[in-house]
């Protein structure tokens, strides 16, 4: 009579039997794998926000609906001006009287109310950076709030490391506020994220660019650092050669003599020519009740 | 006289069934934590910014006005059919068209009073962030408000008189929906339309009830002043005649309606 062992190794048999489980183990993290690779940047999820995790794909169309209600609160709760048929009609008077269609702007420390529908519409959509520039415009230039600004771009910046935009619009934050040097380190991280290859040079890029090299240039220029000053002069120059004003500002430097405008005042002016352009409001609605284009003191939508 | 004492009694028993009931509390607790949620909510920083909360606020009034005062008067009438009480209530000196109007004023006071503790709460909200609301304003707001929740319980009981209470209440949603939605900018769509389309938009124009008439959400919040009385007046004129209409055809379709023991069964 032979005893049978109390343990045996597995046999063919046995391992060809844990064979599917395996594969089906190997083919599943593959597959969790690839799908982890080529997801579209675009399609991925937002990396913490439990909101964003609950809206889903909603919360992009969430994000340009509050930035529009910011828009709203904007004109005053009224909106753009609609053309609309039955004026006379009883019924769409009284509703004219009951809700008022003037179109009005908020101003100055009232556009703080704008606000709270740009920070709801970055924590839905954390990439809209339209949202962040808008924000931190009126907190710096309308409320007088640079901290909050910057604490806004930093979030910014925390959600969309390589964009330009923020960085550039952090710099413009600090040189409103007179802090030189940070502002210098913000322009430089700026153009080395707008130099990036893979970026498409568009128009838009160009101009931001230009913007930027201005006011490095400009605040190199203002530190005697004229080799680096030039340098973003002619880089200004091959964007845009038709704007001869460098050149003869790049010849000046090299012949050691006085700018016709002092570099921080010319950072100073263009500084304020950005936001009145910034602050424009040309929307139908005012050229019914102006005969020119004016410019007002609002973000620009 | 007895006739008002009667539609009062009504009323009463309406109510007192209304506050028993749980519904209200809930919808209360959920829409009021959103508000809440929201004005708590610190963004950068800027503690005195009360647009945003008074006008989610309003928003979440006329959100839970709108849910309870359809729900609530669409199952009056149906689960008194329903449960067969409507027979005890019938073999009293009372008359159809006081009950219709007995369940519709005891739906629209609960209604009312609980949107009023609604605007209270977003009031003290905003008051607590250093806001201010001009109290005429709110009162005109208020006063609107409650002639649009006239309006709809109105309509709903109207259904109720001849469908199930799911019926009614779905298609009262839905018109009441459509004329906050839509009606408002059909004028927009009119100028834009031609033909066929543009008389469609028209008749619905005309068809629909105009509760934007009734809307001072945007007064209120960005602090227009007062509405001019006479269109104060219009208003609320316009809300009592709707009122009145709808309640009348409810009265006419319920005088008119047969019961059977039978068929109420099957309910």
């Amino acid at each position: 009579m032979t005893e049978r062992p109390i343990t045996r190794c597995a046999s063919s048999s046995d391992a060809l039997r844990f064979l599917p489980a395996a594969a089906f183990l190997a083919f599943f993290c593959l597959s969790c794998r690839i799908m982890e690779t080529s997801a579209p940047a675009a399609f991925a999820e937002p990396r913490d926000s439990a909101i964003s995790r609950i809206l889903g794909s909603t919360r992009l169309l969430a994000s340009v609906h509050f930035v529009e209600t910011a828009d709203r609160y904007f004109h005053r709760g009224i909106g753009h001006r609609k053309e609309r048929a039955m004026e006379d009609h009883p019924v769409r008077r009284l509703q004219k009287a009951i809700s008022p269609e003037t179109v009005e702007h908020v101003y100055g420390y009232d556009m703080r109310e704008l606000v709270p529908w740009l920070w709801f519409a970055v924590e839905v959509n954390p990439e809209n950076v339209d949202a962040y520039l808008i924000g931190a415009y009126i907190l710096s230039r309308q409320i007088e709030r640079p901290d909050a600004a910057h604490q806004l771009l930093q979030k910014g910046a925390w959600e969309n490391p390589m964009d330009y935009r923020i960085a550039s619009e952090d710099a413009r934050v600090y040189l409103r506020e007179g802090r030189v040097a940070d502002a210098m380190k913000r322009f430089e991280a700026a153009l080395a994220f707008a130099d990036r290859p893979q970026l498409v040079l568009t128009d838009t890029l160009k101009e931001e660019k230009a913007s930027i090299l201005t006011y490095l240039g400009l605040i190199y220029e203002s530190q005697n650092r004229t080799d680096d000053a030039i340098r973003c002069y002619a880089r200004i120059l091959e964007l845009f050669p038709e704007r001869t004003m460098w050149r003869d500002r790049i010849e000046d430097i090299r012949a050691n003599a006085a700018p016709s405008v002092l570099a921080d005042r010319l950072w100073h002016d263009t500084l304020r020519k950005h936001d009145q352009e910034r602050g424009v409001c040309r929307h139908e609605e005012h050229h019914h009740h102006h005969e020119e284009e004016h410019e007002e003191d609002g973000p620009h939508y | 006289m007895k006739k008002i004492a009667r539609i009062l009694t009504l009323a009463k028993i309406v109510l007192r069934g209304q506050i028993r009931r749980k519904d209200i509390y809930v919808v209360f607790m959920l829409l009021g934590a959103v508000v809440v949620l929201i004005a708590s909510s610190d963004i950068l920083g800027l503690s005195s910014v009360v647009t945003y909360v008074l006008e989610t606020g309003l928003l979440a009034a006329w959100i839970f006005g709108w849910i309870l005062g359809i729900y609530s008067a669409a199952r009056e009438l149906p689960q008194e059919e329903t449960r067969g009480t409507i027979f005890s209530l019938l073999a009293k000196p009372v008359t159809r068209g006081e009950i219709v109007v007995g369940k519709w004023l005891g739906c629209w006071c609960s209604v009312a009073a609980a949107v009023a503790l609604f605007y209270a709460l977003v009031v003290a909200l905003v008051l607590e962030r250093g806001g201010f609301i001009s109290p005429f304003v709110l009162f005109q707001a208020f006063a609107l408000h409650a002639g649009a929740l006239a309006v709809m319980t109105s309509l709903a009981v109207a259904l109720s008189t001849r469908m199930n209470q799911d019926a009614a209440a779905t298609l009262a949603y839905i018109v009441t929906g459509a004329s906050f939605l839509l009606v408002p900018r059909i004028p927009e769509f009119v100028f834009r339309e031609a033909g066929l389309r543009s008389n469609l938009f028209l008749f619905l124009y005309h068809a629909l009830p105009h509760f934007e008439v009734l809307d001072m959400r945007t007064r209120v919040t960005f602090g227009f002043g007062p509405a001019p009385l006479w269109a104060f007046a219009a208003s609320l004129a316009y809300a009592a005649i709707l009122t009145i209409f709808f309640l009348a055809v409810a009265t006419w379709l319920y005088e008119r309606k047969r019961f059977s023991r039978s068929e109420l069964a099957v309910l």
